[in-house]
């Protein structure tokens, strides 16, 4: 999406309303049981938090222990209730392992690149100035190219492995967030009651921690809520080419890569691992909509 | 106006000189490609004057000085593996790609504007919540695994399609669909959006109240009005569109660029990446700047930037 | 209104072209073959070039084969030297060689074929400005000389034992003229030899179509088309040639054999190729496997019969030595069999107990039949008797360069070939500055240096035998197979593997 285009549409100056702790709590989930979509989501982002924590005490089998003699099996046969895959291991263990994997990839990425990306935009539109421009010819250049691209030309110069997949997406993502907070926080700091404290000479720090920051969470948390989807379904994308989380370690992408060869004879190996990412995706894409329809109401009804 | 695209233009240039910089200087940090290049049983000094070559041995600066003056000039040097020029090989393979996201393009239009309008027009209704869950699940289908499936039913388990490659209009099919689902999604629920704002508005309701056909009125008046921000859209998505094609490309062996710069990734073939880095960075940024031309018009307040 | 028009045409216009995406000739001849005429093979990737002698990669070699002869061919069973555009060779001494050419073949254009054509060929390579990848195999020799119309002396620089494997696996014979009336980037595009068949049309990344030279000296050949398909994807190709797209294709899977057999069309031919796989047990990384009983252990505690049956589901050769049973300088040498007790012994005389160990080991993915799957296999077996093993997956571009850059681990996993003879193998993977050797032994190293140079067959023979001995000794491996080439082929098509791996469709014919 084009950067203007983002910046104009999430846009929220809603600040966070001041009720108490406790009731925000209660709040949240009263609201969240009025709309159907938005628990299913939850719902099922818990699911997977559950199987990413306690997924190796629940698998029926050990994700990485090859069987020769029972390779590809289809499912329900001798207890694999998904099948196995060309080197004998159960199938639904290795999804469940997998959790793991596209959680931590999915929630560090988003973390990083959050984190990361929101330094730059707030350094960029608090001071401005050269610094300002630099750090905007940067993320122009990045933006001119496709996200998936990016990340993937990044991996093969780093090389395969979870470590490096989550940096390539890092460095693929973080622009989004600076390129928003950015704009967050040109929008802000002409505010009447930032710049009351600036004139009366309240230190910089100060300004941002305590003023700025705290209406930056529901865009930083509305953004986020948009590009999670995006990464895992990146990570994916990339392990499916052949970089990124390499096997034997079981992650979602590199199975469906593994399992493409073999569509002719064992359709299980794809369709499963496919499955798991498809509602992965929609349980963070369904909550990530109520939670954007909450917090910013302008945009209910939008895309 | 003007001011705006000039700067803009000026921009652009800058952005796709960094962009070649940095991938110039990844790819050299990710090893050299004699190796695959040559046999295996190639001795060491056979690899060091291979390398020698190909200018590799130079200092990294001198290197790329060198691989800056030819590039302004459209020269990226010659593939390692054919020895083609680079460009030309890229530019070779550009149509394929084209057509392939037009095609996608097209189809998703074709598709999803009218279920976003039934949506809006029918909204809350079961057709609407047919469309919006349609819609949903479409983000959240990877492509990739689309692309499998669709090889799954039609060409192993019917044989009605042939699963990879390129030639007839036969291989173009099932591309086409797996690059267009994610589009017909974002488009579909974009269009409803869009035209639910539109059907509120006032003029509307007066074109009701005075007895115009509803048809009409959808078409006529809130289409007409629903489109300049969904053609914005649109031209977005051409960018995102290419980004898939590499997928899907690689997915159904369909030769276009995306493909190419795969196939060029694993073989090292630097030439060729860089080539392929600018042709797309290039691209990538004029449909940017379409973009943002077209919305600054619709939002005049943007100008001022 | 007129937007949706506008859409449906542009729509409309992209259907309409489509076939120009490729070519519209393969809507011909690469659509279903009719049967009797044509043959369509698919293949991995679009050859690099179509002038011989510049890219020594098997997929350039496999398709210009067809356009060019060599001097020399091999057998196709046993890899033994026959000939083609030569009718004899020797060696007037150590130095020099002279081959004698067939009489009145001519170029496909009309050019005769003789001395200078052979000449020109072999300069070819020598001349760096052509950037030939055979450079480096060809580099000793001095100079060609032209004796008469049909013969020719080969001068080396150094003795040259190797020279007649070098000229049937390398030298194809391009026509001097057309090179040099084209210049070599129009000939890479319009090659011109003395072979069965001649370019009708090359559309790159897509196909190259090739048509009968009925003038061909051997005879007019029988299929009158042939067309290499580039598809990339196994599973494309699969369904392409289940479908019937194409009627022959190289390397299927192991776990997809019976899709193929099971297919009323079509069937399956193998051969044991000369081309080797092995686990390397890296004495140039710095760990256990530095001590010898520890590699000899190792081999105890891996037990290659079962990866062949389960993992390969029993496609390849078993071997036990560095040679594959066609290398013609193949001898037998003890297998350690698979003995996990004397495995553990070993282990304990070495100083370790095989719970304590820790070790790496390095595999491609898909660059050998079951590559990454063999490796995990062996870490589960040595896994048996307490090893713990990281198996690290690299793609095939890092593999390699870890190997050369000696930064591979305790042990990884590299396939060989085409080899046909032992110096090839042994120079390239046991010396200390081979890029992708894995091992080094002073005394192994001077028995090599010795044996290099040595012209009498026999003597030669006899001197890489003591090698062979000694690398097993030395453990410096665990052999593990010779691959099995397994083709997949229209049940109509009469076809043979060779053991050179060509797919020479002269040699082919429709039932």
């Amino acid at each position: 999406m084009s950067k203007m285009m983002i910046e104009n549409e999430i846009n929220p100056t809603v600040v966070f309303p001041s009720i108490k702790k406790k009731s925000k709590v209660r709040h949240f989930f009263k609201q969240l049981s009025k709309s159907k979509t938005g628990l299913a989501g939850f719902i099922i982002i818990i699911f997977l938090l559950v199987l990413g924590v306690a997924g190796s005490w629940i698998a029926p089998f050990d994700p990485l222990k090859a069987s020769f003699g029972d390779k590809l099996l289809p499912p329900m046969t001798k207890g694999h209730l998904l099948g196995t895959d060309q080197l004998g291991r159960d199938i639904l263990s290795r999804i469940i392992a997998g959790t793991k994997i596209s959680l931590i990839i999915g929630i560090t990425t988003v973390f990083l690149s959050g984190l990361i990306g929101s330094i730059i935009g707030i350094i960029s539109g608090y001071f401005r100035g050269w610094i300002d421009v630099i750090l905007m010819r940067i993320v122009d250049v990045q933006l001119s190219f496709p996200f998936i691209l990016l990340v993937l030309v990044v991996n093969a110069v780093l090389g395969a492995g979870l470590k490096n997949i989550i940096i390539s997406l890092v460095i693929g993502g973080w622009v989004m967030f600076a390129r928003v907070v950015r704009s967050e926080v040109l929008a802000l700091r002409e505010k009447e009651f930032i710049l009351s404290c600036v004139a009366t000479g309240v230190p910089r720090w100060e300004i941002i921690v305590k003023h700025i920051l705290p209406n930056l969470f529901t865009p930083i948390i509305v953004l986020s809520s948009l590009q999670v989807a995006s990464f895992i379904i990146a990570e994916a994308s990339v392990s499916f080419l052949g970089f990124g989380v390499q096997p034997p370690q079981p992650a979602w992408g590199n199975m469906l890569n593994e399992g493409k060869d073999y569509i002719f004879n064992s359709w299980w190996l794809i369709t499963f691992p496919g499955l798991a990412i498809v509602i992965t995706t929609l349980g963070v894409n369904l909550f990530g909509d109520w939670l954007r329809d909450e917090l910013d109401p302008e945009m209910k009804g939008e895309s | 106006m003007v001011e705006f695209i000039i700067k803009r233009t000026i921009q652009m240039i800058v952005v796709i000189f960094l962009a070649l910089t940095a991938v110039f200087f990844l790819l050299r940090l990710s090893g050299d490609p004699a190796t695959l290049f040559l046999p295996p049983d190639a001795p060491k000094d056979q690899i060091a004057q291979y390398r020698e070559m190909l200018g590799f041995d130079r200092p990294l600066y001198v290197q790329y000085g060198d691989f800056l003056l030819k590039a302004i000039q459209g020269d990226f040097g010659e593939s390692l593996r054919s020895h083609e020029d680079a460009l030309s090989v890229v530019l070779g393979r550009v149509p394929a790609t084209f057509q392939l996201a037009f095609a996608a393009l097209g189809l998703s239009i074709l598709i999803a504007i009218p279920i976003g309008i039934l949506s809006a027009y029918k909204r809350n209704t079961f057709y609407d919540r047919i469309g919006v869950g349609l819609t949903v699940l479409g983000q959240a289908i990877p492509s990739f695994w689309l692309g499998l499936l669709l090889i799954f039913f039609f060409a192993a388990v019917f044989h009605l399609l042939p699963s990879g490659g390129g030639g007839t209009i036969y291989h173009m099919i099932l591309p086409t669909i797996t690059l267009a689902a994610y589009s017909v999604a974002r488009f579909a629920r974009f269009t409803r959006s869009t035209m639910l704002d539109v059907l509120k508005k006032d003029y509307i309701r007066t074109a009701k109240a005075s007895g115009v056909p509803m048809m009409r009125v959808l078409f006529k008046y809130a289409l007409k009005n629903s489109l300049i921000p969904i053609i914005t859209l649109v031209a977005l998505d051409l960018g995102v569109l290419l980004g898939g094609a590499v997928i899907t490309e690689v997915v159904f062996s369909w030769p276009g660029v995306g493909r190419l710069l795969m196939q060029s990734l694993l073989n090292r073939d630097f030439p060729i990446v860089l080539a392929g880095v600018f042709f797309i960075a290039v691209v990538y940024s004029i449909i940017n700047f379409i973009a943002d031309i077209a919305y600054a018009y619709v939002n005049p307040q943007i100008r001022v930037k | 209104m007129l937007l949706p028009f506008l859409m449906l045409l542009v729509i409309f216009t992209t259907a309409c072209t489509a076939g120009t995406a490729g070519d519209e000739e393969s809507k011909s001849s690469g659509g279903k073959s009719s049967k009797k005429n044509n043959v369509v093979i698919g293949i991995e990737a679009d050859a690099a070039t179509l002038l011989a002698n510049t890219d020594v990669n098997y997929i350039t070699d496999v398709q210009i084969r067809n356009i060019y002869d060599p001097l020399i061919k091999r057998n196709p069973e046993t890899g033994g030297f026959e000939p083609a555009l030569a009718t004899e060779w020797k060696n007037i001494d150590e130095y020099t060689w002279e081959i004698t050419l067939r009489k009145d073949v001519k170029f496909q254009n009309g050019d005769p074929f003789n001395a200078e054509a052979v000449k020109f060929n072999i300069d070819y390579i020598l001349d760096k400005k052509n950037n030939s990848t055979y450079l480096s195999r060809w580099a000793d020799i001095k100079e060609v000389k032209v004796i008469a119309d049909d013969k020719v002396q080969i001068i080396t620089s150094k003795p040259f034992p190797t020279m007649i494997a070098r000229i049937a696996d390398d030298l194809l014979i391009m026509d001097p003229g057309n090179v040099k009336k084209l210049g070599l980037e129009e000939a890479a595009k319009n090659p011109v030899g003395t072979g069965p068949y001649k370019v009708k049309e090359w559309v790159r990344d897509d196909h190259l179509t090739l048509i009968a030279n009925d003038d061909y000296w051997k005879g007019k050949p029988s299929i009158k088309e042939a067309t290499f398909r580039y598809i990339p994807e196994f599973s494309s190709r699969l369904s392409a040639f289940l479908s019937g797209e194409i009627d022959l294709f190289k390397n299927i899977p192991v776990d997809s054999l019976d899709n193929v057999k099971n297919n009323e069309n079509s069937k399956v031919e193998s051969i044991g190729s000369s081309r080797v796989n092995y686990l390397a047990l890296n004495t140039l990384h710095k760990g256990p496997l530095q001590n010898q009983k520890v590699r000899q252990a190792i081999n105890y505690a891996v037990d290659v019969d079962e990866l062949l049956k389960t993992v390969l589901n029993g496609n390849g050769t078993k071997m036990t030595g560095p040679l594959s049973k066609i290398n013609a300088d193949y001898v037998e040498t003890k297998d350690y069999g698979y003995n996990p007790d004397k495995a553990k012994e070993l282990l304990k005389e070495a100083g370790y107990d095989p719970k304590d160990l820790k070790l790496t080991l390095d595999t491609p993915n898909g660059r050998y039949p079951m590559d990454s799957q063999v490796a995990q296999a062996i870490a589960a077996q040595l896994k048996r008797i307490g090893i713990d093993v990281k198996v690290q997956v690299n793609e095939w571009g890092n593999h390699l360069t870890k190997i050369q850059q000696r930064k591979a681990g305790d042990m990884f996993i590299l396939g060989w070939g085409p080899t046909f003879d032992a110096q090839s193998t042994i120079q390239n993977l046991f010396m200390k500055d081979a890029p992708y050797s894995g091992f080094y032994d002073s005394e192994v190293e001077k028995a090599i240096q010795k044996a290099i140079p040595i012209f009498n067959q026999d003597k030669r023979k006899q001197a890489f035998g003591e090698i062979q001995q000694l690398l097993v000794d030395q453990a410096a491996w665990v052999p593990l197979w010779q691959q099995a080439d397994l083709y997949a082929v229209n049940k109509n098509l009469d076809f043979k593997p060779k053991v050179d791996e060509s797919m020479q469709v002269f040699d082919m014919g429709w039932k």
